[in-house]
């Protein structure tokens, strides 16, 4: 018992001594380094246009899936993408010549797992096309189909949409 | 030479809607805000961003805002390719007010070119400032209406559903709903929250609780038990049909 005690104490002291002469040896001085992490979201993968070709009048068409999109949050609450058509009509070089947008459904190709995902026409004032409530990062593609009215006038039409990813 | 106008005149006549070129370009498109909500007192009167291009193309950001307390000092700003930048926004609160949180909403929006294509996207990432001005706030979250279906079977998912109302409250609120997880609920804002119920008893009833709302659901493998009664039927009939071919 008597050797324990000693064998603690010489090491204590050993420990002390150490700690002791690296203080005075090395000078140290404490330096806090902090940052901090805030709700970040990080949207890729959207193209900047795209094209539909040249289609009938009368017919339906797909445009090219655009994607892979993806959507990441740090944020517990997760995210979510709004698409706002910027306008009520596809518009054509004659601006008399328009499509109403409601014409364009627009809708996730596969919804990711843990995402909620809607199909809609396009509207101004925004809907809703992928939720999420949780931290995290999901890939997916969104695919829009176009209804051409029969009566359509020849012309190049063209519309500017909205995607906005925004943290919940 | 009548030939070549016979055919300008045919193409001219079988011509439809014209949606110019076919391949989607991609555009090496990364954007990157922080923060993306962001809770600041009254007295704070600027709020800095981050944006950061992570992708392979440069990009030409414009800030736009909505509401009238908030300036931003760049109304657009380059981007290059892999590069940050910080912006900022200054708030400018109205000497009169209404008590509790204002939200703002800032969009950074990477613009796109003007180069006739069909569709053009502005793609945004929006943030959110919550202007808690305090004063009399009204803090009246309500959590009710979960629902749940009576039965299920054992191997689906049935759904949750949940009504968290916070419209009778004048600011935000950060909550955790049980298994819904953490829920934001700005001042005024209703919602109703869903989740696939899982896991959960493979049989037997279930029962969820949230706060003091609760609800419960029979778990039964009745696709299985369904199945199991199909084979049976078909067996006795194959026994049915033997022993009359039997005879």
């Amino acid at each position: 018992m008597k050797t324990i005690r000693m064998l603690l104490a010489a090491l204590f002291a050993t420990g002390a001594l150490a700690i002791g002469a690296t203080s005075a040896l090395a000078g140290t001085q404490a330096t806090v380094m902090s940052f901090s992490i805030p709700v970040t979201i990080t949207y890729t993968g959207l193209a900047a246009t795209y094209n539909g070709g040249t289609q009938a009048a009368g017919s339906t068409f797909a445009f090219p899936d655009q994607g892979p999109q993806t959507l990441s949050t740090n944020g517990t609450l997760g995210a979510h993408i709004t698409v706002v058509a910027a306008a009520a009509n596809f518009v054509g070089v004659t601006p008399a010549n328009t499509i109403p947008i409601a014409n364009d459904t627009i809708s996730v190709v596969a919804c990711p797992s843990g995402a909620t995902c809607s199909s809609f026409p396009l509207m101004v004032s925004g809907q809703t096309l992928l939720n999420t409530t949780v931290a995290g990062t999901w890939s997916f593609s969104s695919h829009q189909s176009l209804v051409v009215p029969a009566a359509q006038l020849p012309d190049s039409y063209s519309l500017t949409i909205n995607f906005v990813a925004n943290a919940n | 030479m009548r030939q070549a106008f016979a055919l300008l005149i045919a193409m001219a006549a079988m011509a439809g809607i014209h949606l110019p070129a076919v391949a989607a370009v991609p555009s090496g498109f990364a954007l990157t805000l922080a923060p993306a909500v962001v809770v600041v007192p009254p007295e704070q009167h600027t709020v800095e961003f981050l944006l950061i291009n992570q992708g392979t193309q440069d990009q030409t950001i414009g800030v736009n805002t909505v509401a009238g307390w908030e300036t931003p000092l760049e109304a657009r700003f380059s981007l290059p390719a892999g590069s940050r930048h910080v912006t900022t926004v200054e708030l400018a609160m109205p000497a009169k007010h209404d008590a509790g949180d204002h939200t703002i909403l800032v969009d950074f929006s990477a613009l796109p070119p003007d180069d006739g294509s069909t569709i053009k996207v502005v793609r945004t990432v929006e943030a959110r400032i919550i202007v808690a001005t305090g004063a009399h706030v009204i803090n009246d979250l309500r959590i009710f209406g979960l629902s749940a279906p009576l039965i299920a079977d054992s191997w689906d998912a049935p759904a949750l559903n949940l009504i968290v109302d916070n419209s009778r409250s004048n600011v935000h609120r950060v909550v955790q709903v049980g298994l819904f997880g953490q829920v934001l609920l700005e001042r005024g804002q209703r919602r109703t929250l869903s989740l696939a119920w899982t896991p959960h008893p493979f049989v037997g009833v279930g029962t969820i609780t949230v706060g003091s709302e609760s609800a419960s659901t029979v778990f039964v493998p009745w696709k299985l038990l369904l199945l199991v009664l199909l084979l049976v039927l078909v067996l006795l009939l194959i026994r049915l049909a033997r022993r009359r071919s039997g005879r």
